[in-house]
């Protein structure tokens, strides 16, 4: 079988099991495992066996279930909810104030979780219910809240990137300092749409009543007390790799520290809260590492049959500049991200990718902190936008996943955007790595 | 998590992912502990780093079952979702058979990988030589055969479910 026909073969097989409902990661493995034993025979399975046993003694693969359980102790404790009202009472009188403070408060509390889904419904329950009791335009709100929600990964720590830097070979602290730049610029870019619109329309983002407002001063400083914690917890991870003291999976661990210890203070630590949190990140782990399995099988099996180079030659050489292959490989991404999960898309996209962005003569880190960027899209854009999903979880019940979709697109313009801007100016990302290197 | 219909194959997944989460706490407590005995008592251990692997990667490999268990392996579910409900049960039934083939291949060459690791004792030849590779590998064959359990407990769940399952809309 000639390799353009396996690829097809491959492809079509996969998306058909996927398009019934079958789960991802036993779709991918029993196509895998088939063409082994269709093309190679059984005891090809060793070559897959085995690269299953490295990818999983992998020492940076243990940051994963640390980070995991670093966010969902968090979610269970009352650390960003203290953090957002500390945020929320210096909105002023500024149009779209209060909108602006639940994306800074985003910012914050992405520096101390690697995932999404938290965050959203955090802000969900919490600066949803407040925006639209000020009389917020419902789309403006429910686009900040899962725009903002989803920054988790854009701003380390990060799964998305943890998988990255494992997938492509690259140095997760590199990859934590290169994310920074566009993570703010993204953020940033949330802020300027929020104040251009709200300033154009006052009406729809109106500033808090004047009875809220006259918190005196002494007690708006007293509220950032709450900031303490978040940020504390914030640096035992990232203060911990920046300056070199230790690597990704100990900071890891360390946030875990950081994070119990900041219950502890609180009042909040108990045996249920930190099994609940280990159910959570049992399962999460469970599913994350089960899809690695097939997907290493399959991507295992492609190689064997010289589908990676046949992919490289074909997409290498394509007779266009290397940015407008780029900006493919980004539409391919952002297609991908409206059926399936960031991770499936990773491990199916990145063995291919990254070797033609090497060929190209691009960094790896900053492709990806691209791929980072370009998953927050996938997080909103419809049918399967988890950002959307968690929303319509805690949103009040009017509030339809229609709308939330509807509410959406701006912010998804805005990525687009910032995409662009990391392609046109690499240095975006590129710039902190280099000097903190130096 | 616990529903009225839990057969003793799910109750196995969910208690056996019930006691290993807690080796993910002990990890990064473990972890933790190195990472202040090495930089502030100046006494890094040889041990912490692959014991840690070897907790951890067992949690990952019997993961699998309870988050099958649990039913929260991801699924791509747009088309799904539009069929009848006899189209959806025959898609179960198509995609729990092929898991279970895979499954089943996965779990007999696992087992054996486990075996050979076992007779001849295989070391990780780290600085603390320890038989690791004989705990992943006897984990990853537990952990496919927990899955493949699993699954098949579904599967017999699907085919004794009465056929006019409607959808509650």
């Amino acid at each position: 079988m000639s390799i353009e026909l396996a690829t097809l073969a491959m492809v079509g097989a996969l998306a058909a099991l996927l398009a019934i409902g079958m789960p991802m990661a036993f779709a991918l493995g029993a196509v895998g495992v088939g063409f082994t034993l269709a093309f190679f025979g059984f005891d090809a399975l060793l070559l897959i066996s085995s690269r299953i046993y490295g990818f999983v003694t992998n020492y940076v693969l243990l940051s994963v279930p640390m980070f995991l359980l670093m966010a969902t102790i968090m979610d269970r404790s009352g650390v960003a909810r203290d953090l957002y009202r500390a945020m929320s009472v210096w909105a002023g009188r500024m149009p779209g104030g209060v909108g602006i403070m639940t994306l800074v408060a985003a910012v914050l509390m992405a520096a101390t979780t690697g995932i999404i889904g938290g965050e959203v419904i955090l802000l969900g329950l919490v600066a949803l219910p407040q925006m639209l009791r000020l009389g917020y335009d419902p789309k403006l709100a429910i686009g900040i809240v899962c725009g903002g929600g989803s920054l988790g990964t854009m701003i380390p720590p990060s799964i998305v990137l943890v998988f990255y830097g494992l997938t492509a070979n690259v140095s997760i602290g590199d990859l934590f300092l290169a994310v920074v730049g566009p993570g703010l610029l993204l953020a940033g870019l949330y802020v300027l749409y929020v104040v251009g619109r709200c300033t154009l329309n006052p009406a729809l983002g109106p500033p808090l009543p004047e009875a809220e407002r006259a918190m005196p001063l002494s007690e708006k400083l007293a509220m950032l007390r709450s900031l303490v914690l978040p940020l504390g917890i914030a640096f035992s991870v990232l203060g911990t790799i920046y300056l070199g003291l230790a690597a990704v999976t100990e900071a890891a661990a360390m946030g875990v520290l950081g994070v119990i210890l900041a219950a502890w203070i609180r009042g909040e630590l108990s045996w249920t809260m930190l099994r609940d949190a280990s159910l959570q990140t049992m399962a999460a782990c469970g599913l994350l590492l089960w899809l690695t399995f097939g997907a290493t099988a399959l991507i295992g099996v492609y190689n064997l049959m010289g589908g990676i180079t046949f992919m490289r030659s074909a997409i290498g050489y394509l007779p266009y500049e290397p940015w407008v292959v780029v900006v493919l490989m980004m539409l391919i991404l952002a297609v991908m991200g409206c059926f399936i999960d960031w991770i499936g898309i990773l491990l199916l996209t990145m063995p291919v990718f990254v070797p033609i962005i090497e060929t190209l003569g691009y960094d790896k880190v900053w492709f990806g902190v691209l791929f980072c960027l370009n998953m927050q899209i996938s997080y909103l854009s419809p049918p399967f936008g988890p950002a959307c999903f968690y929303l319509k979880g805690v949103a009040p019940p009017e509030i339809s996943l229609q709308e939330i979709y509807a509410a959406v697109w701006p912010f998804m313009i805005l990525q687009a955007i910032a995409i662009g801007l990391l392609i046109a100016f690499p240095d975006l990302a590129l710039w902190l790595p280099r000097v903190a290197g130096a | 998590m616990a529903s009225a219909r839990e057969g003793p194959i799910d109750r196995l997944s969910r208690r056996t992912g019930e006691t290993l989460a807690w080796l993910f706490l002990l990890s990064a407590l473990l972890t933790g502990w190195e990472v202040l005995a090495s930089s502030l008592l100046a006494a890094p251990t040889i041990w912490v780093h692959d014991l840690t692997t070897m907790l951890c990667v067992t949690g990952f490999l019997l993961g699998g079952a309870y988050a099958q268990a649990r039913r929260e392996h991801i699924r791509i579910t747009p088309i799904y979702d539009l069929l009848p409900a006899r189209a959806r049960r025959l898609c179960d039934l198509a995609s729990l058979l092929l898991a279970i083939s895979y499954l089943a291949v996965l779990t007999w060459f696992t087992g054996a990988q486990a075996l050979e690791s076992i007779e001849i004792v295989e070391m990780s030849g780290h600085a603390w030589n320890f038989p690791m590779p004989v705990v992943i590998r006897t984990a990853f064959f537990l952990g496919s055969a927990l899955l493949l359990l699993q699954l098949v407990a579904h599967l017999v769940e699907l085919v004794r479910a009465p056929r006019d399952d409607r959808p509650a809309a």
